[in-house]
């Protein structure tokens, strides 16, 4: 490859030749047609039981909204995918006051299944491999999965409350600019949920013989020609 | 590995970044949003006569149903990530060129697969229009992105095998 000045080299943390973890799956054909059959199963379980796969997200998000925002929010549930934030504000006649004194309290929806979809896409994509010890090896994607989308469901939350409280919240010292929100809420819900599992995918499946056989292929040339 | 993770997280967050800037969104991602619903709607037309599109908005003149297509659903993220991931991977300039406009066309294709479904599952269940819609065609078009960039390396991986036989 001249043109582009270097190469991609075998990595030393990717096994190769027989020490190459050896999934179900090694060819793209194979993998494609196992996700295609498994996304459908992995996602009719994940919308029955969706407050269960998005629970640690929202608890990590509760935590993070409880010590970041103290003078804003008051309590966080979660019921039929929905995160319920509500504040310590209310309303009257446009002004936004104690919700004590405004005999109101305001609270914002999440729909924490905008972000948890990420989970039932990366089963899919995880089992599609056939890895051996599959249901262990799921658990450390898991969590970073579940750190991610809590990260998703507090920039969520942070952009409710910039549209609702508009400068009562924004004027707060531990609120950054209102661009910042906005970036990190479309990121967030826009990129991060459908490109996270992709991303831990390939890096937990780097050694497997499909992935190391198109990563490292001038390593192996042999395994290209699944 | 660490080299391409570090170039394609990169690029994704700055083009991600610039993506979002007023202007460009104002004269590159609006009107090609624009031009995603004319074409849709121009390949629905034949099939059905009450099918108009007005800008970003496509609807149905019979049932009234509308949809407008907004960020997310035009498939330029989905473009960035692929574009980032085959800039960060190396090889010879002319394969990224390639790679990045054929995936780009089957990313779009996809795209369109998807408004047009979306158009119709909306005037028919809007509870499935939102599932489908919010969470699932999401799935299906990161999972062009990584089919496309598979095969792309499957196609790399195969050139260097030739040119090591050559």
């Amino acid at each position: 490859m001249p043109e582009s000045g270097w190469r991609l080299k075998p990595d030393a943390k990717i096994p190769q030749g027989k020490d190459r973890e050896d999934e179900g799956v090694k060819t793209l054909r194979s993998f494609i047609l196992h996700v295609l059959a498994l996304l459908p199963l992995s996602f009719l379980l994940w919308y029955a039981i969706s407050d269960y796969v998005a629970a640690p997200a929202y608890l990590l998000s509760g935590v993070i909204l409880n010590v970041w925002l103290p003078d804003v929010v008051d309590e966080v549930t979660l019921r039929n995918g929905t995160m319920m934030v509500s504040t310590l504000f209310g309303e009257v006649n446009g002004a936004f006051i104690d919700a004590y004194i405004a005999g109101n309290q305001l609270a914002y929806p999440v729909d924490t299944r905008l972000q948890s979809y990420a989970i039932p896409f990366y089963v899919a994509l995880h089992f599609a491999m056939r890895p051996k010890q599959g249901l262990s090896r799921l658990a450390w994607p898991l969590m970073i999965l579940w750190l991610v989308l809590g990260l998703g469901l507090v920039a969520t939350s942070a952009k409710n409350f910039m549209l609702g409280l508009g400068t009562t919240f924004l004027d707060l010292s531990a609120v950054p600019t209102a661009d910042a929100i906005a970036l990190a809420y479309q990121f967030f819900t826009i990129m991060a949920p459908a490109l996270l599992p992709v991303v831990i995918w390939i890096y937990t499946f780097r050694g497997s013989t499909l992935l190391s056989s198109l990563l490292s292929a001038a390593a192996n040339p042999a395994q290209a020609m699944d | 590995m660490t080299r391409f993770a570090i170039i394609f997280a990169v690029l994704l967050l700055t083009l991600f970044t610039v993506e979002l800037l007023e202007p460009v969104q104002r004269m590159v991602v609006q009107p090609f949003t624009g031009l995603l619903a004319d074409i849709s709607a121009a390949l629905m037309m034949p099939f059905d006569g009450y099918v108009q599109s007005s800008g970003r908005i496509i609807s149905h003149r019979e049932t009234g149903f509308a949809v407008s297509i907004e960020a997310g659903c035009n498939g330029v993220e989905a473009a960035i990530v692929l574009i980032a991931a085959v800039l960060a991977y190396p090889a010879p300039i002319a394969k990224k060129a390639i790679a990045i406009g054929i995936g780009f066309l089957a990313i779009q294709a996809l795209n369109i697969l998807r408004i047009i479904s979306l158009f119709y599952i909306g005037q028919w269940n809007l509870d499935l229009f939102t599932w489908t819609h919010l969470y699932l065609w999401p799935v299906l078009i990161m999972l062009d992105v990584l089919v496309v960039f598979l095969l792309y390396l499957r196609h790399l991986a195969r050139q260097e095998v030739a040119s090591s036989y050559a």
